[in-house]
């Protein structure tokens, strides 16, 4: 048995420990007006006295999201498990349970999975990157066109993405060049989060290179100097497509420097470096001649008049056929190395074709959260694309198989039909030599537009682009009704 | 010491006989099926998966081969009236105890270290080689052994004044508690005053009264290394401290509490 004084001596020795491990665990004795986990300090370098509780925040997975929504929607068994350490854990069985209603097709399960799967833990970027690839391209009609509902939820996601993981350039990178760039091919909003990215690798790198570097950070740097091929490269074509030729020659320039370190440093495969090095001179080198034979050209060539129509047909309810005319002029034995070159009509250019509600605008959404999944079924917005063969383009539209998308409850609505010089999946670069970056080679009679602001989801204009549109307005029941009908100016106002 | 040492060789030679490391054959098994299922992935996230899913079931598996063996080692000796032989002879209470203890933490320690192997192996196989990846979740594994030793350390002082019974459910309540650790220390601020003070102050005590399991979840920048993590190793040694310190304490209460025992 123990004795009195023992047990004192015990119960002293308790009650000091105890002390040590709050002291440990909180310091709160140490701070004069409490700790706020709502503004955590930023740990920054080697010290003691930080509190247990003061650095867990580093840990712990940051949300910038709706998270209370999400937390209301969890399933018992994996909202007890994420509370209770092992949120990591659900959400990767969340993830693999996601993998399986893609593998299923079954689409419309994937983006609830993704909001709480984030939430859980922000940090997976590839559940933020491939949450957006579906809703921008994988929610399709029966004709393979995506619903453009989603564009401002894919956008939240991405960005929500970006807010949580600040160091972290891919993500800008996944918004700048698959959402902006490829989807909705708004240049400018591309340019704005590739310039993001950028900046965050030149911070990574930098952050690398100074003495004393953790390892976490030399690893951020190996996996920053990845994305040069995407972001970098990416941000070059941004600023072709806005016509600022000089800042593309100058990130090229970049882009080439950034390899060279990249193979000096030893980081990622030398092969896929030197391959994209190779790249990066190659189109250094073209854009350079290129400048140099389109500067030539305008000067004394004048432009190409397009002679663009357009017109839909109504071939029953909600089935168009959308055609006209576009004077497409190339070559198709461009030399850069000299110049020469035969002009003449070429195929290979397309037209844009949207149909949407009159006055739809895109708006962004703050947060993506589960309410927000639930689409305006009162919306209904369609856009397409029309290659153009022998100065004519032609494509059927059948918007009669996909209610649910296209609800056509509004009482008018718009068909744009417009083709962009400036975008080099409409008018590729052989068409482009003759019209130029930013279609100074083109004119048109009726329909030339020098306001730089094209249609559809894109929402900076670009200054200086001329390119050619046609708008009418039609109302329901043009849309609607029965029977073969050709619509080639406005219905109503 | 040595006397506490033969206790905790024979619990720890007891615990094999009851082939508790097969709770390890079967983890061993999931983490190598696991290697395997995931490969439909991209490369980083198959890591990501196989990562968060490997640290969570060695976790897991550790938290329930924990609480069910110390719930267990004091309750069964008095059960099986072998205490009393053990007591009889020029044994210590605290030599008993610390020797159960301590015997019950080797069998912790063996079947984490096994699951650790595994897990260490099922990325080598993945990896192709050891990198920096590997040596951080080496570090996770060392932080759910001190985890599981706070946890085992609660059951431990509660087996002394508890039926194994309660103590199994006391013993995960306060794990689920003390897991909840950004919670209960949410609730315990109030930097703008707005909160009810005695509700604040009540949360405050909790925060400091429960052992805070959550300190020792570190897999996320595991998971994810591009996180970036300052003092890093600061924190392990916290924590360390701060598991050491609180089993000190447990064990301290439960030598107090086994002595008024009547045995």
């Amino acid at each position: 048995m123990l004795t009195s004084q023992a047990k004192t001596g015990m119960g002293v020795f308790i009650a000091l420990l105890f002390i040590v491990q709050a002291v440990l665990q909180s310091g709160w004795y140490f701070h004069d007006n409490g700790y706020n986990p709502a503004k955590p300090p930023v740990i920054a370098d080697n010290r003691w006295t930080y509190s247990i509780d003061e650095q867990r925040h580093q840990y712990e997975p940051a949300n910038q999201g709706d998270s209370d929504n999400a937390a209301k929607h969890l399933p018992i068994e994996f909202a007890l498990g994420a509370v209770v350490g092992f949120r990591e854990a659900v959400a990767g069985l969340l993830w693999v349970r996601t993998d399986e209603f893609f593998h299923n097709g079954d689409y419309e399960a994937i983006t609830p999975m993704v909001r709480i799967i984030t939430w859980l833990d922000p940090h997976q970027i590839d559940v933020y990157e491939t949450g957006a690839w579906h809703m921008d391209y994988n929610f399709t009609d029966d004709g393979q066109r995506s619903d453009r509902r989603y564009v401002p939820l894919s956008i939240a996601l991405l960005t929500e993405g970006i807010k949580n993981n600040p160091n972290i350039p891919a993500l800008d990178s996944d918004l700048a060049f698959t959402h902006y760039y490829r989807k909705v091919e708004d240049y400018q909003g591309a340019k704005q989060w590739f310039l993001d990215g950028q900046a965050k690798i030149n911070k990574v790198f930098a952050d690398a290179d100074k003495p004393g570097a953790l390892p976490s950070e030399q690893r951020a740097a190996v996996d920053a100097g990845a994305d040069i091929t995407t972001l970098s490269h990416g941000l070059a074509h941004a600023y072709e497509g806005i016509g600022d030729i000089p800042a593309a020659m100058k990130q090229w320039k970049y882009c080439i420097d950034m390899h060279q370190r990249n193979i000096t440093k030893g980081a990622n495969s030398s092969w896929g470096e030197k391959s994209s090095l190779d790249i990066s001179k190659k189109q250094l080198g073209e854009m350079e001649q290129r400048l140099k034979w389109r500067t030539q050209l305008f000067k004394t060539t004048p432009p190409v008049d397009l002679g663009f129509e357009a017109e839909i047909v109504r071939t029953g309810p909600r089935v168009f056929v959308a055609q006209g005319f576009l004077n497409v002029i190339g070559s198709k034995d461009f030399k850069l190395e000299d110049g020469s070159h035969t002009w003449e009509p070429v195929d290979g250019a397309r037209v844009e074709i949207r149909l949407e509600d009159v006055g739809y605008k895109m708006k962004l959404i703050p947060d993506f959260s589960l309410n927000s999944l639930s689409l305006n079924p009162n919306v209904t917005i369609m856009q397409e694309a029309a290659s153009v063969r022998g100065g004519k383009w032609s494509k059927t539209i059948e918007m009669n198989k996909d209610p649910g998308m296209y609800s056509f409850t509004a009482p008018k609505y718009t068909i744009t039909f417009w083709f962009n010089p400036s975008n080099t999946n409409d008018c590729p670069p052989n068409v482009q030599d003759r019209f130029g970056w930013l279609g100074e080679g083109i004119t048109d009679q009726h329909y030339l537009d020098t306001s730089g602001q094209l249609p559809g989801d894109i929402l900076s204009p670009i200054p200086g682009l001329r390119y050619v549109k046609k708008t009418i307005t039609l109302t329901r029941e043009d849309l609607l009704g029965t029977g073969r009908k050709v619509f080639k100016t406005s219905t109503t106002n | 010491m040595s006397t506490i040492w033969m206790i905790a060789s024979g619990t720890f030679g007891e615990a094999m006989r009851r082939k508790i490391l097969n709770v390890f054959l079967f983890v061993g098994i999931a983490l190598m099926f696991m290697g395997f299922a995931f490969s439909s992935f991209q490369p980083r996230e198959e890591m990501v998966v196989i990562k968060s899913l490997g640290l969570g079931v060695i976790a897991l598996a550790g938290v329930f081969i924990s609480v069910i063996l110390f719930i267990n080692l004091i309750p069964q000796e008095i059960e099986r009236r072998t205490i009393y032989t053990i007591l009889s002879k020029p044994v210590q209470r605290y030599e008993f105890l610390c020797g159960k203890f301590l015997g019950g933490l080797m069998t912790v320690f063996s079947n984490i270290l096994l699951m650790g192997v595994s897990f260490i192996i099922l990325l080598l196989i993945k990896e192709h080689h050891w990198d920096a990846d590997i040596t951080e979740a080496l570090k996770g594994v060392l932080m759910i052994f001190f985890q599981i030793m706070l946890l085992g350390g609660i059951s431990m002082c509660f087996s002394v004044i508890l039926s194994p019974f309660v103590n199994f459910f006391l013993s995960f309540a306060i794990y689920l508690l003390g897991s909840m650790s950004s919670v209960t220390e949410s609730l315990a601020a109030n930097p703008d005053g707005k909160k009810n003070p005695i509700v604040v102050k009540i949360f405050e005590v909790i925060h400091v009264l429960i052992p805070n399991f959550g300190n020792f979840n570190i897999q996320n920048p595991i998971i994810h290394p591009d996180v970036v993590i300052h003092n890093e190793t600061i924190y392990l040694i916290q924590n360390v401290l701060y598991a050491l310190l609180w089993t000190a304490i447990l064990m301290t209460i439960a030598v107090l509490a086994f002595d008024r025992r009547e045995v």
